[in-house]
């Protein structure tokens, strides 16, 4: 979709004022909004989210409190005569199907003492009370412009582009960095959810999940013996909600302390101490370097253990495999394996009509030919055998291979393992040291901060053992709750008369199982498909030569990492961290399947000049197949920018914004490019 | 004769044994314990029939042949039970069914193996184990 035209009528500052965007081309896909603060920029964006979704996004100081009629309208209307607010956005889609949506409501100044108040009139038909949307499909249809209204116009911008994401198509760039500086992995996890779309599979989770609740209870008074295995559910689901509820809270604790943490580090790091600076950056190096050995070491530990269960099972069934292997050589020594005569071999024999010996096997009756086609049934029962027996010989000389490496192998993980547990400890030790030598700064504020960051590390400590603790009590309380609700299937099956009851609480858990896999199975890929789209965005936008990867783990924490899978999001530039947000939110949109138009409101503020260019330069690539509305500062948007952004720019107007003897509005003067 | 599909163990052996074996994340799934249990069994020579009911704890396409070689080791096992007798690879009823005796024989040693004392890591209880059998073979490398 692409929104070709806006109209407002007495909407905020804009009293009477119409835009008309470029949409088109998709070289020329971007077009460009001037204005100074106060002007009207974030009430543009504010207009097209009240028109769809009836409240503004954006909420201003300004704004707070005031009506969003037009002052001079107000001031200018007489009593209890009605004002009306329109917006109405003229979009496009693929097809070239027009749809005109709009949003209006009406106000009304009464006089009250010496004063007046404005009231929003209540009306008809309207979707909240007090204003109304409308959509219509405009359409040429032999020549003729025909209009249709939607019946039921919410469902068409649910449709198009949901309210649950809009956030991720219309943004300003405050929200962008704030995004980053907060990036919890609940809040990309909640971005993930919402592009996914599931809230519909969450519902009925919900609802099938009250279902199978009230049948339990219904199940418990008519087969009394479930009494107690229900009882033991129940318990067992509370004790999972409560450890979620405590893994949460450990999960906000742990991001507390590790930011305060951070927070210290990087005033640490700006004392103007050449010592202290360096210690502090060795220190971010090892900590970041540990993490690494860390996974290195649960990795090689992991597959030690599945090369120790492989080898387990040749060196305990060794005789077995030996004797066979003895007892298969043997046979080739006897030349019965392979066979020396195949099937093959016979049925062209007797398909000539002779023996290797020259002996006539011609005719039915033929007493050589009965013998040889005796023989063809014996030997057709050899080769499958043959076969079998071969492949047995491949699978255990491939096990004895195996085995001669064994104690080798073995030595290698040890040894690996080992040498990384020694820089592990290493590292531990050198990061006690730094330590005890910030602690004994003689500069009396960085000694404070060093004791709080030990403070810190002792909680981040705690919290991690808690958390892994909580984890495996889930862990375990999930298979239990598993094998009570087996167990309670089989209490149900004894008796065949109830055998209804059955088949619906199999039912609500098969489907309540489906379901959450699905749910995981859709956010998995939406996550991994999002990471992929993220980091290409990134990659290509970022100036970095180095080879770099953007990883979202599977608890939805955003990270890039250097060529030696090392942590490198703390040392992004402010403009490297906001490519890295505005690449997650493209790849959102992409991901989203939404076709929606991406308006960004001061996307470049504070951004020093070679950055800001470097990004206007990439920016009409990587958003080169959607429309782009770029809400901009004339400091933002400076002579130099404008020049690099030139060629994909179709439409730029500045935001001429007057204030009146009776109040202020503000017109869209369109630029010639 | 219909093809076997699934390996059986007596029916209370999967919550007494395979169950709470499963719990340790050392073993990905019932055929590895099955396959370790076959393996206990077997070098102790603890072959036990199944009485009563029984539970088809895994199906044999889950045993990793490809990699690992387990159904060609439960059939060396059963040629060596066999006495030599490579014959028995045409009866696969049989093959499984002395698989299942060891199992059945086995179960018992691994449980006490991998959950008998707390706080003992059974990996490094393996890997002693089977560094030392390991030295008793006769292995040229």
């Amino acid at each position: 979709m692409k929104i070709e035209h806006i109209k407002f009528t007495n909407y905020r500052q804009y009293k009477d004022a119409e835009i008309k965007f470029a949409y088109r081309s998709k070289d020329k896909n971007f077009n460009v909004i001037q204005g100074t603060n106060g002007a009207g920029k974030t009430n543009l964006l504010n207009g097209i989210t009240w028109c769809l979704y009836g409240e503004e996004i954006h909420p201003t100081e300004k704004n707070l409190g005031y009506d969003i009629v037009n002052d001079i309208t107000i001031n200018e209307a007489k009593f209890n005569k009605p004002c009306r607010v329109q917006v109405e956005i003229k979009m496009r889609d693929k097809n070239d199907t027009i749809y005109i949506i709009s949003r209006e409501a009406f106000f009304i100044k009464i006089k009250k003492g010496k004063s007046s108040i404005i009231n929003c009139l209540e009306m008809r038909d309207s979707q909240d009370g007090f204003t109304k949307l409308l959509v219509s499909i405009e359409k040429i249809i032999d020549g003729q412009t025909k209009i249709t209204n939607y019946d039921y116009p919410e469902t068409f911008i649910r449709r198009v582009i949901p309210q649950s994401i809009k956030q991720y198509f219309f943004f300003d760039g405050e929200q962008l960095r704030s995004f980053l500086k907060e990036a919890s992995s609940e809040k990309v996890k909640n971005a993930i959810f919402d592009i996914s779309q599931l809230t519909l599979i969450e519902q009925v989770i919900k609802h099938l999940t009250a279902a199978r609740r009230d049948f339990e209870k219904v199940v418990k008074k008519d087969i009394p013996e479930t009494g107690p295995i229900v009882e033991q559910l129940d318990q067992s689901r509370r004790l999972q909600k409560e450890y979620k509820e405590k893994l949460n809270k450990i999960i906000h604790e742990l991001k507390e302390a590790r930011r305060n943490k951070e927070h210290l580090e990087g005033k640490i790091k700006d004392v103007p101490s050449s010592t202290i600076q360096a210690l502090q950056k060795e220190r971010k190096n090892i900590e970041s370097n540990q993490a690494t050995l860390t996974d290195r070491l649960n990795e090689i530990k992991s597959e030690k253990n599945e090369y120790l269960k492989e080898l387990a099972t040749y060196v305990l069934s060794y005789n077995a495999i030996q004797k066979t292997q003895d007892l298969i050589l043997e046979k080739r020594k006897r030349k019965e394996i392979p066979p020396p005569i195949t099937p093959d071999f016979i049925k062209n024999l007797l398909k000539k009509g002779e023996c290797i010996c020259g002996t006539n096997i011609k005719g039915r009756n033929n007493e050589q030919r009965n013998r040889i086609e005796g023989l063809l049934k014996e030997v057709k029962l050899l080769p499958a055998f043959s076969a079998a027996v071969l492949e047995l010989e491949r699978h255990l000389n491939n096990c004895s291979d195996k085995l001669k490496l064994f104690t080798l192998k073995l030595d290698e993980y040890n040894k690996r393992i080992k040498g990384l547990k020694e820089q592990l400890e290493k590292n531990d030790n050198r990061l006690e040291e730094i330590g005890t030598r910030l602690k004994k700064s003689n500069i009396e504020q960085v000694r404070l901060w060093e004791r709080d960051i030990e403070e810190y590390n002792r909680s981040i400590e705690k919290s991690l053992e808690e958390k892994a603790e909580l984890n495996e009590k889930l862990r375990i309380e999930k298979k239990r709750e598993a094998e009570l609700k087996n167990e309670h299937i089989r209490a149900i099956k004894k008796e065949k008369k109830y055998e209804n009851h059955l088949n619906f609480l199999e039912f609500c858990q098969d489907a309540l199982k489906e379901l959450e896999d699905i749910k995981r199975d859709i956010m998995k890929e939406i996550r991994l498909r999002v990471e992929g789209n993220t980091e290409k965005q990134y990659l290509e936008l970022t100036w970095k030569k180095e080879k770099q990867k953007v990883v979202i783990d599977e608890e939805y924490n955003i990270s890039i990492k250097d060529k030696f899978d090392k942590e490198i999001i703390a040392t992004l530039s402010a403009g490297e961290k906001l490519i890295l947000i505005l690449s997650f939110m493209a790849a959102l949109n992409n991901v989203s399947g939404f076709d929606v138009p991406i308006i960004i409101d001061t996307l470049f503020g504070r951004l020093d000049k070679e950055m800001r260019e470097n990004i206007a330069n990439k920016l009409p690539n990587y958003l080169r197949d959607r429309q782009v509305i770029l809400l901009a500062l004339g400091t933002e948007y400076t002579p130099e920018v404008k020049k690099i952004m030139s060629k994909a720019v179709g439409k730029e107007y500045r935001i001429d914004f007057q204030e009146e003897k009776n109040g202020s509005k503000a017109n869209l003067i369109e630029v010639n490019l | 004769m219909k093809k076997r599909d699934r390996v059986f163990i007596k029916e209370d052996h999967r919550e007494k044994y395979y169950n709470p074996l499963r719990k340790e994340d050392f073993f990905k799934d019932h055929a590895e314990v099955f396959m370790m249990a076959l393996l206990y069994g077997f070098i102790n020579n603890a072959k036990k029939e199944i009485i009563g009911k029984k539970d088809g704890i895994a199906r044999i396409a889950y045993f990793d042949e490809e990699k690992k070689h387990h159904i060609s080791i439960i059939k060396a096992i059963a040629i060596y039970t066999e006495n030599g007798d490579l014959s028995v690879l045409n009866n696969e009823e049989k093959i499984y069914s002395i698989a299942e005796k060891y199992a059945n024989g086995g179960i018992t040693l691994l449980k006490e193996a991998v959950l008998g004392r707390w706080g003992e890591d059974y990996c490094k209880k393996l890997e002693a184990m089977l560094r030392e059998k390991y030295e008793d073979l006769d292995i040229k490398t």
